[in-house]
């Protein structure tokens, strides 16, 4: 069964139009479209299909369409969401779609990563081994419950909805962030890791953990439940015990 | 050029979960300000150390909003608490932890008051 659906969507492009000679604006800009969606339709069905009928300059990432690979992430009815998990029947219309807040724009829904993904690499998103074993020692082995303290971490897609739920990270880019927070804190766990003192520096200094008022949003919209907020308070609770021993060695 | 987006400086009213952490924020002000305004009663104006100004009206207002904010205070830090269960709660269950922990506070609140503080 088909129903109209209203759908508005903030636009930009930094480019201006050379076939029509008209020149962009320079603040984005809301756009209307109407369209018939059918009972299932999820919000990125809807504008993968305005992209195949009406307008063809419509731009936005996505991919597996299944909530795994974490692209296509965007503020919908102002709430930070994955599109490919959001259905139309489920929103009050006019549907309202824009750009990942906290990012800057590069057109309509694509926003630049670069930032997070900096942050990510800097706080050693993998295994480190103060000294590898030998190949015929055999593997790193770890037991389920081993596995289980790293499993709820373990399931962040990149997708960056708690980065651009944030308004620490809104207003401070140089905040480490929720996502990379929850990375370090799955590595922390992570019983084959030998570089914990390391990797808890990293996140426990200048614009780290400590800038999280713990507001909580990062946790509200996360699709996967890896609870950041959780995280991050645990990196705290760690970092503060780390300067205490610190503190305590020295004397 | 890419856009960049500001945050607006009224993002706290986007939802109640960022509403709600405000007033968790702005209820310290308000018992930062009791506290001031009872130092300097008590130490600055009070000089004969009669505290003959706990019976003025002013001091009575500033100390019922400090009181409430002290309330609305706690019981949204009470509320952030259950939020630091590992494991995965129901809504229900998150509320009558909320209640369960409320119900330790005035407890504690009784036995300081009888035990430590009665004479």
């Amino acid at each position: 069964m088909c129903a109209q659906a209203l759908i508005k969507i903030k636009r930009y492009s930094q480019y201006s139009s050379a076939e029509s000679g008209a020149s962009r604006p320079e603040k984005p800009y809301w756009q209307e479209f109407e369209i018939e969606a059918n009972n299932g339709a999820t919000v990125l069905d809807a504008i993968i299909m305005l992209k195949d009928t009406t307008d063809a300059s419509l731009s936005f990432r996505h991919s597996c369409k299944m909530g795994i690979c974490g692209s296509c992430g965007a503020i919908v009815n102002g709430k930070p969401v994955l599109m490919c998990q959001t259905f139309i029947k489920d929103l009050k219309q006019p549907i309202k779609i824009e750009a990942m807040q906290n990012f800057p724009i590069i057109k309509d829904l694509i926003v630049d990563i670069d930032e997070p993904m900096n942050k990510i690499r800097s706080v050693m998103p993998y295994t480190k081994r103060l000294k590898e074993k030998a190949l015929e020692e055999g593997e790193y082995s770890q037991s389920p419950a081993q596995l289980k303290k790293i499993k709820q971490t373990s399931q962040c897609i990149k997708c960056m909805l708690c980065c651009s739920a944030c308004p620490v990270y809104g207003f401070d880019k140089e905040f480490v962030g929720p996502m990379a927070s929850a990375l370090t804190s799955r590595y922390m766990q992570d019983s084959r890791d030998e570089a914990k003192k390391e990797r808890l520096d990293r996140v426990t200094g200048k614009k780290g953990v400590w800038e999280c008022s713990f507001i909580g949003e990062c946790s509200r919209v996360c699709p996967k439940n890896v609870d950041p907020a959780m995280a991050i308070q645990r990196l705290k609770a760690s970092g503060a015990l780390r300067i205490a021993k610190k503190i305590i060695s020295k004397k | 050029m890419n856009y960049e987006q500001k945050l607006s400086k009224f993002w706290w009213l986007r939802n109640a979960n960022s509403f709600a952490y405000f007033v968790r924020e702005l209820t310290g002000l308000f018992i930062v300000f009791y506290i001031i305004y009872f130092l300097v009663s008590a130490f600055v104006e009070d000089s004969s150390n009669s505290f003959d100004f706990l019976r003025t009206s002013g001091f009575k207002i500033v100390s019922a909003i400090g009181f409430a904010a002290a309330v609305i205070h706690t019981l949204t830090w009470l509320w952030v608490m259950t939020n630091f269960i590992r494991k995965e709660i129901k809504k229900w269950q998150q509320i009558l932890l909320f209640f369960l922990l409320i119900g330790l506070w005035i407890a504690v609140s009784f036995i300081l008051l009888t035990v430590f503080y009665a004479k």
